[in-house]
């Protein structure tokens, strides 16, 4: 079995999650999923699992919710860097 | 705001009643009809349609007509690029100016936009728009960036709906964004977008706080090119439609309308597109939408309005030409038909090869898959 860490991209219709799956700070592959099959709790985009694969399938999906909450953080707040609203100097 | 619409039907050298697996990249672009008439200047994507070549219709513009009309200068042209299920959209200013809205998807990585961008001969974004920050939409955007910033003549401005993501595509697209120092605009309802003789006004997302839903914030922009009205929602849904109908109804009406959400019922409801009153509209997504896309719920729809539908699915790449009196020449890679009701007779019903959970709480796929890259196919 291996794990790897996977980041709900969206959520299609309210039926479908798009799992993509990271590897060294890449994405490497990509899952879809019926979304209630996902823990409740990680049923909405951004949320972070740790998955675990057997043959490259997966089997089983943890959410992480801290890692989430950083993640989401790390993101907006680094836009927030780099851009400014449109008219700023 | 209607001015006559002279579409000229394209066909592709595609042989008729061909696979539609043969769709390709737009090189094999042919103008088989036009009209003589409206001296529009239909471009085959054969041509350059870099800015030496964008100003032929200069001189229909600036003319009053007998409404009191004022015609624009030059042409505009919209390119619906065939990315599968994902979007990508390059718009030519007249003066030659170039706006890219979305990428596609993260698995093409850019290369299918970047190869159309380099087959019309464009070696210069100066627009790059995020409509929002999922991987069927921004999955290019790093490798455009690079691309374009390393071996072409770079990226202009780009615009986002401010709202970010916490996936390694969102990053990436950000890391490409910070290595080559491109100026990076949040954007809301409201604002001008500078683009050479054309108006683009965004609509969404809100000004007050939208909260974080990609979808709800998705940029959304009315393009205005003399008399000609274009609408692009991205994937924005019936929440963010109903809210644009309340705050701006005489805003939304559009010539051509960039169907949100790929096609999907979330999207194009039936007061929006009653609003909005379109005589075409053009659906990006795949012929095999793993999601079902284009819906039938929206199709019907469109049948209903007698609005003229063009699909990637199907038609392959789908390029608007609008000349400065609003005459409107569309050119698509096939020749299928354009009606909804019979575009929907040819979709394949949604292929869900999905995951699904067995009794004892494993997850298994389907009988058919054998992993996740059996998958990926169906999706794109």
């Amino acid at each position: 079995m291996t794990e790897a860490s996977g980041v709900v991209d969206r959520i299609v219709d309210g039926e479908t999650a798009v799992v993509l799956l990271e590897s060294d700070s890449e994405v490497c592959d990509q899952l879809t999923v019926p979304v209630d099959e996902l823990p409740e709790a990680g049923r909405h985009e951004g949320a972070v699992f740790d998955v675990s694969l057997v043959d490259g399938e997966p089997v089983a999906f943890s959410h992480r919710p801290d890692t989430e909450r950083q993640r989401r953080e790390a993101a907006q707040d680094r836009f927030d860097r780099l851009s400014k609203r449109l008219g700023e100097e | 705001m209607r001015r006559l619409l002279l579409v000229c039907v394209v066909v592709s050298l595609v042989a008729l009643g061909g696979c539609l697996d043969d769709i390709d990249d737009g090189d094999d672009l042919e103008v088989v009809e036009d009209d003589a008439a409206d001296g529009g200047d239909a471009v085959g994507a054969d041509d350059d349609t870099g800015s030496d070549d964008t100003d032929d219709a200069s001189e229909t513009g600036g003319t009053d007509d007998a409404n009191g009309a004022t015609d624009a200068d030059g042409s505009l042209e919209l390119h619906h690029i065939d990315v599968g299920q994902a979007d990508a959209t390059l718009l030519v200013a007249p003066g030659g100016e170039t706006m890219l809205i979305d990428t596609g998807d993260w698995r093409d990585d850019g290369e299918p936009v970047i190869a159309y961008l380099e087959a019309q001969g464009i070696d210069r974004i100066d627009h790059l728009v995020a409509t929002h920050a999922h991987a069927d939409h921004i999955g290019g955007h790093a490798a455009l960036i690079e691309h374009f910033e390393e071996h072409g003549d770079g990226i202009g401005a780009a615009y986002d709906s401010g709202v970010a993501h916490d996936t390694q595509t969102y990053e990436n697209y950000l890391d490409a964004i910070e290595a080559f120092d491109v100026e990076l605009f949040e954007v809301i309802e409201g604002d001008e977008l500078p683009f050479d003789g054309v108006d683009v006004t965004v609509l969404n997302p809100p000004a007050e706080d939208g909260g974080t839903d990609l979808h709800y914030n998705s940029v959304t922009l009315a393009i205005e090119f003399g008399e000609f009205r274009y609408l692009t929602t991205g994937d924005a849904e019936a929440d963010a439609e109903e809210r644009l109908l309340e705050a701006w109804p005489d805003e939304l009406e559009a010539d051509l309308y960039h169907a949100g959400h790929h096609g999907s019922s979330t999207s194009s409801t039936e007061p929006f597109v009653s609003a909005v009153a379109p005589e075409m509209t053009v659906i990006s997504s795949a012929f095999e939408s793993q999601f079902g896309h284009p819906h039938d719920e929206v199709l019907e729809r469109f049948a209903d309005h007698g609005v003229e539908t063009y699909w990637t699915g199907i038609h392959g790449d789908i390029v608007f030409v609008v000349d400065g009196a609003g005459d409107v020449s569309v050119e698509t890679d096939a020749d299928e038909p354009t009606d909804a009701d019979e575009i929907a007779a040819l979709a394949p019903d949604g292929d869900d090869e999905s995951y699904s959970l067995s009794p004892d709480g494993w997850l298994a796929p389907p009988a058919a898959s054998s992993g996740p890259s059996a998958l990926l196919g169906a999706v794109g």
